[in-house]
């Protein structure tokens, strides 16, 4: 029976996919892990692979339409097998979904002896003391008949240090990388390694900025900001000012972008996702809260709706909640430049001479340098910190 | 310190209990002037007299069933029986009768009957006289199994086993009637359910009794040639059995062989594999080994006898085989 090409579901949000190419033609022979067709996704765009040897035999979904995920785009046959011994239904039809992806990951380990996986022949105390010692026994050599591990082995295991982390938990269970940790792998990995990034560090006194949300906390107005709102809010009139921060790079062209759309990162069980507030320069800190809120509740109970996560043009990442002072935040591509936030901290300073407290805070600005260069990365840092200092 | 043969030390535990004790009488087959088959009753009759000493005729349902009866009376009867082969014959008496009467008149009697039956093979006897009935015993409730394999435990053992008020069955191996051992002159006895550690080691428990636990010393110091320590446990009583003195071995070394002569299925060794597969698993370095007779009626033939019965080499060959060698 010929086997089923499918839109890939390439993330926990992703319901729909735009099948852009086609990069094999109808009786191409195919070998599993060859690419078949590029698939382009509200965040993403990639390549699908066969997952078998043989033919690809039917084209079923042409090139620029876009189909709900697990539908069935192609068909492979086996070599030797022909189409038309099997009465298929060659329209498009959607294939039964997967067994849910949020199956816990199998431990991944090379057996050591010929045994097959998942039974790994070991004596009760050799298990025993594995466990406790945090050792796994697919590691270790088994001297004993059949290739039993004894105790021994184990003892000599431990010996030669088989385990750095002998404080490691006895069950080393991992998470496959999928969905969105997948994404944020293979996003972040192309950030570091297809752009120059630089980071500015700058201590500011956000005095100001304390003050600007206790008032508007204390006439309990509607949407008290959150320091993020003000931040995306006031960064978006620094991005206005300052276009070169705005923009991204298409072939051999700097584009300045139209809209400024801040985006905001977003720490969920499912991993790192960054919500995006559009037209952020256009909105005070009241209005950038009044649609942060539902943005970061849709994000962190796993339901964002596709907008809810693009269209990004610059992003702030705040770790202050956790007590970081400063850091090298990535760029979340294809935006050039990302703010990361830390924590307020109360200070003293000199001011006009006199020991003052006040609070301060460290922005740190990552850019890309093939883009800007560090003296306009850096004005534009000073603006956006002249601007909370100058909140009333 | 003196050394007596393991038929004298049992004798002198019998002459010493019935010196103590008024109640304690003996019956069996040839018990009397001519001192037992195996030399163990030898000057009893002439000391005690007829009325103790009592010879019965072959007929074991019958005078094993008086015994029961005696002993719900207040009698110490020491039976013997010539062989422990015969025990088939009164096993009604022993199992439904002895072993439950306590229980069901309410404790309102004591049951204090000790039967003495020689046991073994390695004899060329053939198949009715060379069998080793221990583990049927020692599933019933209420019955108390001994299996000595020294001269000293013979006698101390059999002390207690006659003050016991519960049935005792006291197994002797017929291979260990002539052998000698130091047994102090002063009185002692030794409490059921304490196993004796032979020989200490730390690469493997070896748990056996009765006559194996000769052979498996020997073995044992075949085995310490070759780099291998063996811990030799005798059980000494089959039940009471000392779990913990096994247990605690097992947690040292790991690794258990457990050696008898007779048959595997549902046998003593099973007993102990059990015990440590429930209680020890997880100090396991590798698989419990059992060295049993093959299961088949021990032939008179000595080459035949020979294959059947366990020899050293296969306690030898057990202990590599649990420690993967």
């Amino acid at each position: 029976m010929p086997s089923d090409v499918v839109m890939p579901k390439l993330g926990l949000n992703m319901t729909e996919g735009l099948l852009v190419e086609w990069l094999k033609k109808e009786g191409d022979p195919v070998k599993k892990g060859d690419l078949l067709f590029s698939v382009e996704t509200d965040k993403i765009t990639t390549e699908a692979e066969a997952n078998v040897d043989g033919m690809l035999a039917k084209i079923l979904v042409a090139a620029g339409e876009t189909v709900p995920v697990r539908t069935v785009v192609g068909l492979i046959t086996a070599p030797g097998e022909t189409l038309a011994a099997e009465p298929v239904n060659l329209t498009a039809r959607v294939a039964p979904a997967e067994i849910p992806a949020e199956k816990p990951a199998e431990t991944v380990a090379a057996p050591a002896s010929s045994q097959p996986r998942g039974t790994v022949l070991a004596s009760p105390i050799a298990k025993r003391m594995a466990a406790e010692k945090g050792i796994d026994l697919a590691m270790v050599k088994g001297t004993g008949p059949d290739g039993r591990i004894s105790l021994e082995d184990v003892e000599r295991a431990l010996a030669e240090g088989a385990t750095a982390g002998a404080e490691k938990p006895a069950e080393s269970l991992g998470v496959k990388i999928e969905g969105v940790r997948a994404v944020i792998a293979e996003r972040m990995l192309a950030s570091s390694q297809n752009t120059a990034q630089v980071t500015l560090h700058l201590e500011t006194d956000v005095s100001a900025m304390v003050a600007y949300r206790q008032k508007l906390k204390t006439a309990a107005v509607q949407h008290v900001p959150s320091f993020n709102a003000i931040l995306a809010s006031v960064t978006a009139q620094a991005l206005k000012e300052f276009p070169y921060m705005n923009a991204v790079q298409e072939g051999n062209v700097i584009k300045f972008l139209e809209k400024v759309n801040v985006g905001l990162a977003v720490d969920t069980d499912a991993g790192l996702v960054v919500v995006v507030v559009p037209d952020t320069e256009r909105k005070d800190p009241q209005a950038v809260q009044a649609e942060l809120t539902p943005l970061i509740e849709r994000a962190l109970a796993r339901k964002s709706q596709p907008d809810d996560l693009s269209g990004g043009t610059f992003t702030i990442t705040n770790l202050g909640g956790f007590g970081v002072e400063g850091f090298t935040p990535i760029i979340n591509p294809p935006e050039m430049a990302i703010l990361g936030v830390g924590r307020i901290i109360e200070k003293l300073v000199i001011l006009d001479g006199k020991v003052a407290q006040r609070s301060m805070m460290t922005l740190s600005l990552t850019f890309d340098h093939r883009l800007v260069d560090g003296a306009p990365a850096a004005r534009f840092l000073q603006a956006v910190a002249e601007k909370l200092a100058a909140l009333a | 310190m003196r050394q007596l043969f393991y038929n004298q030390a049992l004798g002198e535990a019998l002459a010493e209990e019935m010196r103590r004790d008024k109640t304690v009488t003996l019956w069996g087959i040839d018990i009397g002037p001519y001192g037992g088959a195996n030399g163990v009753t030898k000057g009893l009759w002439e000391e005690f007299g007829e009325a103790r000493v009592i010879d019965t005729p072959v007929a074991e349902l019958g005078y094993v069933g008086m015994g029961v009866g005696a002993a719900a009376t207040g009698i110490r009867p020491v039976i013997e029986l010539q062989f422990s082969d015969w025990i088939t014959l009164p096993m009604e008496m022993i199992v439904n009768q002895a072993a439950k009467m306590r229980y069901m008149f309410g404790g309102i009697l004591e049951m204090p009957l000790v039967i003495r039956a020689p046991i073994g093979g390695y004899l060329n006897a053939g198949a009715q006289h060379s069998n080793s009935f221990e583990s049927w015993f020692a599933f019933v409730p209420g019955i108390k199994v001994v299996v000595p394999s020294t001269p000293y435990d013979a006698k101390g053992l059999l002390k207690t086993a006659i003050r016991d008020n519960n049935t005792v069955i006291f197994f002797e191996h017929k291979k260990l009637y002539g052998i000698k051992g130091e047994v102090p002159e002063e009185e002692y006895t030794i409490p059921f359910g304490e196993a004796a550690i032979r020989r200490e080691g730390k690469d493997v428990t070896i748990v056996t009794y009765a006559y194996q636990t000769l052979r498996t010393l020997s073995v044992a110091e075949k085995l310490a040639k070759a780099g291998i320590d063996a811990e030799v446990i005798d059980l000494r009583t089959v039940k009471p059995m000392d779990e913990t003195r096994i247990l605690e071995s097992v947690k040292k070394t790991h690794h258990l062989v457990v050696a008898q002569e007779i048959w595997k299925t549902c046998s003593v060794s099973s007993e102990v594999a059990a015990l440590v597969a429930e209680q020890a698993l997880d100090y396991l370095d590798g698989p419990i080994v059992r060295v049993t007779a093959k299961e088949a009626p021990v032939p008179f033939s000595p080459s035949l006898e020979e294959e059947v019965l366990p020899k050293e080499q296969d306690i030898y060959d057990a202990v590599l085989k649990t420690l993967g060698r």
